[in-house]
């Protein structure tokens, strides 16, 4: 069985769709590690790790950009491109529930 | 009771499961990692309980690093929010502790934490690997070119065999690191890609301590085989010599990280001293030996000396076992007796002898020979046809433009009590040179002068020799 390899942000992972989501208001990179758990009941954890990975490759693609230096602390902030990003990561998802819908609520029609 | 314990450990650097199993076993035990040095893991005792590690690589950072970066502060500063505290960290390896029962691991992200180990080890464990492998590789052709060449003196030669075969296990170690990895690499990133899961890492630390026990162990038996107190001496100082080096580069290589200098410079000057300072040492190693050995007195002692167009020569006495006194009666009692043991393994004993007259005689008879032991039945027929290669060559002395020049010719063993006889034939003519084949030993024998071999003295060559 062969995978196709992982378009960068061809799609989001969750983690990366939540990173994205807590940067439409300027916030501090640490904080996103409470606000993500936060924001999904528990549900989605980003590491301190992985989030410091994703939000450097996010700089890289300009998707965030940094607003505030306080000595070792940094604010960011979502980048137009990186809405767009975002908003297709939700179309996406969108087209799939829609499909979902689709299939099952003919299902329970018929 | 120790409040410290310092351990050797033999993980692969991009080991993760491994050392995080391993620290976790040891706070369990009331250890806990402080620092890694050269010298060893120190552990510092702690009351036993749960912990646990996390073993992370930060691409960014460098052995040389004077101190942690800005960038690589931020990196522990997210980890210290979610509970995770450094424990210690060695180049791009960051270990990181938690005490908490179920902690928020400190990568999430499969995908992104192999390419992030993949990246350090990149940068640092393979750049050494290839090194060891090129080194290795032209070693070890050299040793089988050498075999190739002159199997016996390879084989006869604990010392030979020993840095062959270190060399080759030197080759195996890292080439099984290299396809080790690669091979986890492809299965993890699969993995990753595929649903997510993060494979276990595999170092082999069992692997490479039965290897490493086994090249001390063998070093020992190689200080024990040899016969002179000097050249052991010569090994452990060469072995505590190259110890010694590697502590002061590594000493300068701090010395320069506490003085602040960047870590390119401090790379640059560590890279260009680990090259300079070995081959000032091989060098002087090599003039060290020769002088020791050509300036100290032989450890054979001669019975006598004589003078001869102004120069002077020794008389040796060693008791030979086969003489020119055993085979013809001889009036002539001024002769020196000289045995050398040239060489000598676990699998060959070569000696040599030879018995010649002073350099005002030489009418009179000489007897050279030399006594191949094979201690491993095995290795007979090589033994053999080398020796056939090399008994026509080394009397021969082949023109190349003539061929035939010399060879070997098979001529009645029943005489000689061997199994094989062989008489050189050096242009259509035959010499009084012979290869004699016994059940455990090859004898090369040379009777100088018009000697007239008699049976009887064929039969005595046998039974001093052939035994």
């Amino acid at each position: 069985m062969t995978h196709l390899p992982r378009v960068k942000f061809h799609t989001l992972t969750e983690q990366m769709f939540y990173t994205l989501l807590c940067l439409k208001e300027e916030c501090y990179g640490m904080d996103i590690l409470d606000r993500v758990p936060a924001m999904t009941n528990q549900r989605v954890n980003v590491g301190s790790g992985t989030l410091y990975t994703l939000l450097e490759q996010f700089l890289d693609a300009e998707m965030i950009r940094e607003t505030k230096i306080e000595g070792r602390r940094r604010s960011y902030i979502l980048t137009e491109k990186g809405s767009e990003m975002l908003a297709k990561e939700c179309e996406r998802l969108n087209a799939q529930l829609a499909d979902y819908h689709r299939i099952f609520d003919r299902e329970e029609h018929s | 009771m120790k409040d410290f314990k310092r351990c050797f450990v033999l993980f692969s650097f991009y080991d993760r499961t491994g050392i995080e199993n391993y620290l976790e076993k040891q706070a369990e035990n009331g250890w806990m990692l402080d620092r890694i040095t050269a010298l060893g893991w120190q552990f510092k005792r702690i009351e036993p309980k749960k912990i646990h590690f996390s073993v992370v690589y930060f691409a960014k950072a460098s052995a040389f690093d004077p101190e942690p970066s800005e960038a690589q502060l931020t990196f522990q500063d997210f980890c210290e929010h979610t509970g995770w505290h450094l424990a210690a960290s060695n180049a791009q390896m960051q270990i990181f502790y938690n005490e908490d029962e179920q902690p928020t691991p400190i990568e999430t992200d499969a995908l992104l934490e192999v390419e992030a180990i993949h990246t350090s080890v990149k940068k640092s464990l393979l750049p050494s690997y290839y090194l060891f492998v090129g080194c290795g590789i032209l070693q070890a052709l050299l040793f089988f070119w050498r075999f190739s060449l002159d199997p016996i003196s390879v084989l006869a030669s604990n010392n030979n065999l020993f840095t062959g075969i270190c060399w080759i296990l030197m080759l195996t170690i890292p080439f099984a690191g290299i396809i080790s990895y690669f091979s986890w690499y492809r299965r993890a990133n699969l993995a990753a890609k595929r649903d997510g899961s993060f494979v276990a890492t595999k170092g082999h630390p069992r692997s490479k301590c039965v290897i490493l026990v086994f090249l001390i162990l063998m070093f020992v038996f190689l200080l024990l085989s040899f016969a002179d107190s000097r050249t052991s001496l010569i090994a452990v100082l060469a072995i505590a010599v190259v110890l010694g080096l590697s502590a002061v580069i590594l000493g300068i290589s701090k010395w320069m990280k506490r003085m602040k200098l960047s870590a390119k410079i401090n790379r640059n000057i560590t890279f260009v001293l680990s090259l300079v300072v070995p081959f000032v040492f091989s060098i002087t190693l090599i003039f060290f030996v020769i002088a020791t050995v050509l300036s100290s007195p032989s450890a054979k002692v001669p019975v006598d000396t004589y003078e001869f167009k102004g120069q002077t020569f020794e008389v040796y006495g060693d008791t030979l076992p086969l003489t020119i006194e055993d085979l013809i009666e001889t009036e002539y009692d001024e002769y020196s007796y000289e045995m050398h043991t040239q060489n000598k393994s676990i699998f060959l004993e070569e000696d040599a002898a030879t018995q010649r007259p002073r350099w005002d005689a030489l009418t009179q008879p000489r007897l050279d020979y030399s006594i191949t032991r094979i201690k491993a039945p095995f290795l007979y027929n090589l033994c053999k046809k080398a020796l056939l290669n090399d008994f026509a060559h080394n009397y021969g002395r082949p023109v190349p433009e003539v061929s035939g020049w010399e060879k070997h010719i098979s001529i009645d063993t029943a005489p000689w009590g061997a199994n094989e006889a062989y008489q050189l034939m050096l242009a259509d003519e035959m010499q009084m040179r012979f290869l004699l084949c016994y059940d455990d030993c090859i004898v090369e024998i040379d009777f100088k002068q018009d000697w007239q071999l008699t049976t009887e003295q064929m039969k005595t060559v046998a039974e001093k020799l052939g035994k």
